[in-house]
């Protein structure tokens, strides 16, 4: 076993709803499989190294919480306090600030955790398990009426978290997650949702660059008949961030789209995607858009996978990136894993630089070069952005990229 | 000729001894042309005379090295500015191959033109319902389908699409000096006589054009005040109407043979 999966071993569990039996499997499973390295593909950029600096500190008090969520609803959400949210601060849950609409209700979800079959033969889910020492929240939101729910994850890290969310049938939801936490340190979430037969999640997720802190995130999705799963994220990159989306179309008709820009600068932000279509007539599309430069590196693995048994699936890949200057690095890996001819499929991917043709045609129009390259860069990153999305989310999801892309509208 | 063409006595655009390369090769070999407010100046002449890189040179393309001479452009070293300023002073290129631009809305792309050139001038910006009035009005005096104003710019455009356009552009920007690049160039005779009805409608006493072309019949629509033919790099003969006809009958064949050739050897 290498020196980093003994240091992560080594990490306090104290007071982690994470039980000890669960820290055991993982860790058999890390010894059967070994931890992934840059042989394996899907981590081939995940810098795993960067977690041997992990460190758990002392937890701070959670009492500055009216002040970070104050300060992050100015800075983030356009001064306006969502009615509906769950707040957690330094890893801490804080029901004083958090409230919820009727039709959802909040349980511990500790009781999720210590399901015999909690830790999959899968190295990625096992390090999550692992590295989810030291968080002191799992929630679970049962939803049975439509809302709104803003998810804010505030303060100074570590800051992990094990979530839960579930939608009864019919049921229309959307959830928007504000990573705004602080410091260099670890921030692991693994949220699984479950979606009935005929509802739909919006799932928005916001994460601003932290160029100096570790952001991993597992998020497993079941579809069922009828449903539809939709991600919009916009993440800035961290040292490294890596966001695993793990979907199962696991009813008659289910839908997902997956949508995420990266704009890392002088950080890292990894996308690993994975949609497994496990019954007839289901669709998924992955849209993914990139903007690297000073030392910024992006990946995205995106995997759709149609078993031979499954007639009517369709699958739609488009992935495109974007480099500023000769530093940046955009990896793009799509793959079809179909067997069945009955299906529909495509895909694009690409990765290119600023076209000046178009930068000096702009130029040519009044346009500064400074604002030509912005609206260039704004209009590759706004094609990950779904548009038939609400204006509000839509502006959430815009000040969210603009806070995590300093270098739009620098010249290059 | 319009009716207050020539009352200014300065040019608006006054170029001497211009010598100017491109990937190693001079392209403009001491080119003169003056242009005074008002005119209209139809260039014509060979492939490769330098026509199409007069156009872009003048608009501030990169990778045009001048080697010798000087733009004057309403007084100004025109060849000092930085593309958006020559913009924003009234300098206008309709391109031979318009740029498509993916993600960016059509009707957006123009309003911001409009306003960085307002903002660059001291103006105020433009108000949004003002503006989708006007360029509605134009789009449809230029029998350009509503529907390309919410598409993402010239992405998907048929050639005639993108050169109505590049003249919707045009009229919206109102620039002083207008330099259109073979715009009759994939236009069936309808779209040619819609585009220059939409031309004649901007000639007043005050703006310039300068059209590049190939044809006549761009010509019998859009009356030019002089007719230039440009051949290895420079104006070889300067005149008016019969040098089109000349042109629609021989063909270049009578211009002296050293400038008969495309672009000069640098």
């Amino acid at each position: 076993m290498s020196a980093l999966l003994n240091r992560i071993l080594a990490l306090p569990a104290n007071d982690s709803p994470v039980p000890e039996l669960v820290r055991r499997r993982a860790q058999a499973v890390l010894e059967r499989v070994g931890l992934p390295g840059r042989g394996n593909e899907s981590w081939k950029y995940t810098a795993l190294a960067a977690l041997e600096d992990i460190v758990v500190p002392p937890r701070p008090a959670p009492e500055a919480a009216e002040a970070l969520l104050a300060a992050a609803v100015a800075t983030h959400l356009a001064g306006q306090i969502p009615d509906h949210r769950l707040v957690i601060c330094h890893g801490v849950y804080c029901p004083w600030l958090s409230r919820l609409p009727p039709g959802v209700r909040f349980e511990d979800g500790s009781g999720d955790i210590a399901r015999p079959d909690t830790v999959a033969e899968d190295p990625a889910e096992a390090i999550v398990w692992l590295a989810l020492a030291g968080a002191t929240v799992a929630w679970r939101l049962n939803v049975t009426a439509p809302a709104e729910i803003h998810l804010l994850h505030l303060g100074d890290t570590p800051a992990n978290s094990l979530g839960r969310i579930e939608l009864a049938a019919g049921v229309a939801c959307t959830l928007v997650e504000h990573h705004l936490l602080a410091g260099g340190g670890l921030a692991n979430h693994f949220h699984t949702v479950s979606l009935a037969a005929g509802s739909r999640l919006e799932h928005l997720r916001l994460a601003p660059a932290r160029p100096a802190g570790i952001a991993l995130q597992r998020t497993a999705v079941e579809v069922g008949a009828g449903a539809f799963y939709r991600l919009h994220s916009v993440t800035g990159g961290a040292r490294p961030a890596r966001h695993e989306v793990r979907i199962a179309l696991a009813g008659e008709g289910a839908g997902c789209a997956l949508h995420a820009a990266a704009v890392p600068v002088a950080a890292h932000a990894d996308e690993d995607w994975s949609i497994v279509h496990r019954a007839p007539c289901t669709a998924g599309s992955q849209t993914f858009r990139a903007v690297a430069g000073r030392r910024g590196r992006a990946a995205c693995s995106a995997r759709s996978v149609i078993p031979e048994n499954i007639t009517g699936g369709d699958a739609r890949q488009s992935l495109h990136g974007l480099l500023l200057d000769a530093a940046g690095e955009v990896q793009l890996r799509p793959v079809l894993d179909i067997e069945n001819d009955e299906v529909s499929a495509s895909h694009g991917a690409g990765v290119g630089q600023l076209d000046t043709d178009a930068i000096y045609y702009l130029q040519s129009r009044g346009f500064p070069a400074d604002e030509a390259r912005r609206l260039l860069i704004g209009a590759l990153l706004d094609q990950a952005l779904a548009r038939d999305l609400p204006d509000h989310l839509k502006s959430l999801w815009r000040t969210a990229l603009d806070g995590s892309a300093p270098f739009l509208g620098e010249g290059s | 000729m319009t009716m207050n063409a020539g009352t200014e006595t300065m040019p608006l655009l006054a170029i001497g001894g211009l010598r100017a390369s491109a990937g190693g090769r001079t392209i403009l070999n001491g080119l003169d042309l003056v242009v005074m407010p008002g005119e209209v100046h139809a260039v014509m002449g060979p492939n490769g005379a330098g026509k199409s890189t007069l156009g872009h040179l003048l608009a501030g393309r990169p990778g045009i090295a001048i080697e010798a001479g000087e733009v004057r452009y309403d007084g100004e070293d025109l060849l000092a500015l930085a593309p958006e300023e020559r913009a924003a002073r009234g300098l206008f290129l309709a391109f031979q191959y318009p740029v498509e631009i993916p993600g960016v809305n059509n009707s957006y792309f123009i309003r911001g033109a409009l306003n960085a050139q307002h903002r660059a001038r001291g103006e105020e910006e433009i108000d949004a319902v003002a503006f989708m009035r006007r360029l509605r009005q134009a789009a449809d005096e230029l029998g350009m389908d509503a529907a390309l104003l919410q598409r993402n710019v010239n992405e998907g455009f048929s050639g005639g699409e993108k050169k109505r356009n590049e003249v919707l552009q045009l009229h919206l920007l109102e620039p002083r000096l207008a330099i259109l690049d073979e715009t009759d160039s994939g236009l069936d005779i309808d779209a040619l006589r819609t585009v220059a009805r939409g031309v004649n409608g901007l000639r007043n006493g005050c703006r310039a054009f300068i059209v590049i072309t190939h044809y006549q019949r761009l010509l019998d629509d859009i009356v030019p005040d002089r007719v230039h033919v440009m051949a290895g790099g420079r104006i070889a003969a300067s005149g008016g109407l019969e040098l089109v006809r000349r042109i629609e009958e021989e063909g270049y064949a009578w211009l002296p043979a050293a400038e008969q050739g495309e672009a000069v050897a640098g």
